[in-house]
């Protein structure tokens, strides 16, 4: 099977991924070699230059097991971040509703933490 | 068929037996509260650790445990597992060793439900979240680190003091689904909040880490929130990561003014779930090692 390169962005590279393709800088220089090993240091390097996007050589498609596991990690993730049935509503009213978890706290935050953690979940994916 | 609260039959806890309860938990032994009260010296080494801890033999037992894992072996050999220690340092590997000591300050109680390996692992990990939420915001690192391992203390006065009425209380939670806080509230008309502060003074924790523990859940509400703030957003993270592994597990809801005073968008968190859970997963190798 023949290799296949994806566009990671930066925060998800680690150290021994291979670039299928050079790095560039804005002016068009080659900061780093298609081909090379990243290291720790070059991706704080590469951090510095704001390199927000590189593209790395990934092994073979996605097999059938990646995906099984992929959607059984969102499902979870969905699961986690289930809201309240209204049963467990009403209890919020019976406990003290000044500071209950469910009348203090606005649903914004934590749709946005619930979106980013579905995110990264699937960051792996092409 | 769903219970009301009304038909549990656990009892509210009264006021009074609480304090006396809470006046017969142990005193923390000196070294404990010298490890606890230390956490803002940077220059703390392991020679200076293993000195403190040599006063006491339980903990010198636990610390040498600790020095034979892979976290200060040369014999590691995971690279990644190399990469997290030097992140974590000694210093936070002194947290593990509190955490340590005060467990063992809460005698074991049958409190069907209630899984003390749980509650410390999801300690550990939101202290290890707070640690890089701190490190993102340029904040002490250390009282993070220690407020995230402290934050949920309330819980462990509760399943030892009462732990017939706490048991009661994860079944009602597990039956409507609901928060376990809102459960507590419901069935004993008290929380871990609340038990925790109670606790906090009691042992004189340090003012930082009293406000974190009572604020963790309503953050807005203890004044300069910083430290309650991140401990608030690392306790949703942890959850949301499943770190624990709980199967019921749920996230509590992060308060957005909570959020909002931190500050960081997608990318910074992207980092944070990412170093959390490689600094978390090298703490619990180390601890089942």
């Amino acid at each position: 099977m023949p290799n296949h390169y994806r566009q990671i962005p930066i925060s998800a590279a680690a150290s021994g991924m291979v670039l299928s393709d050079a790095v560039l800088d804005t002016k068009g220089y080659v900061l780093v070699p298609k081909g090379t090993v990243l290291t720790t240091a070059m991706l704080k390097a590469l951090d510095r230059h704001e390199i927000e996007v590189i593209a790395v050589v990934c092994e073979g498609d996605l097999t059938e097991n990646d995906q099984v596991e992929h959607i059984q990690l969102c499902l979870r993730v969905e699961q986690l971040f289930r809201k309240p049935s209204a049963v467990s509503k009403s209890i919020s009213l019976v406990s003290d509703t000044n500071t209950s978890l469910s009348c203090e706290s606005s649903l914004t935050a934590t749709d946005v933490l619930h979106r980013y953690i579905l995110n990264f979940r699937s960051k792996d994916l092409p | 068929m769903i219970f009301k609260p009304d038909d549990i039959p656990a009892q509210k806890i009264d006021t009074e037996d609480f304090v006396r309860k809470l006046q017969n938990l142990p005193v923390l032994s000196t070294v404990v509260m010298d490890l606890l009260n230390c956490v803002d010296q940077e220059e703390l080494d392991i020679a200076t650790l293993a000195r403190k801890v040599s006063h006491d033999q339980a903990l010198t037992a636990k610390t040498l445990r600790f020095a034979n894992s892979p976290f200060f072996g040369s014999q590691a050999k995971v690279t990644s597992v190399q990469q997290a220690i030097s992140m974590l340092g000694v210093q936070s590997i002194r947290h593990l060793i509190t955490a340590t000591a005060l467990a063992g300050h809460f005698p074991e109680r049958d409190c069907p439900g209630f899984n003390s390996r749980t509650f410390w692992l999801h300690s550990m990990a939101t202290a290890v979240c707070c640690r890089v939420l701190a490190m993102h915001l340029h904040l002490n690192q250390e009282y993070a680190f220690t407020a995230g391992l402290l934050h949920d203390i309330g819980r462990l006065v509760l399943v030892s003091g009462y732990p017939h009425e706490y048991a009661a209380v994860i079944a009602y939670r597990s039956q409507v689904d609901c928060f376990l806080l809102d459960a507590e509230r419901a069935l004993l008309g008290t929380d871990h909040v609340e038990t925790g502060k109670a606790l906090a003074k009691h042992w004189n924790f340090s003012e930082t880490i009293q406000h974190a523990i009572a604020g963790h859940h309503s953050p807005a509400s203890v004044g300069n929130a910083s430290v309650a703030s991140i401990v608030h957003v690392a306790n949703s993270i942890v959850q949301g990561l499943d770190l624990c592994e709980v199967a019921d597990d749920r996230v509590a809801p992060v308060c957005q003014a909570a959020w909002d005073s931190l500050g960081m968008h997608e990318q910074n968190y992207a980092e944070i779930f990412r170093e959390t859970e490689l600094q978390f997963g090298a703490i619990s190798q180390a601890l089942t090692d």
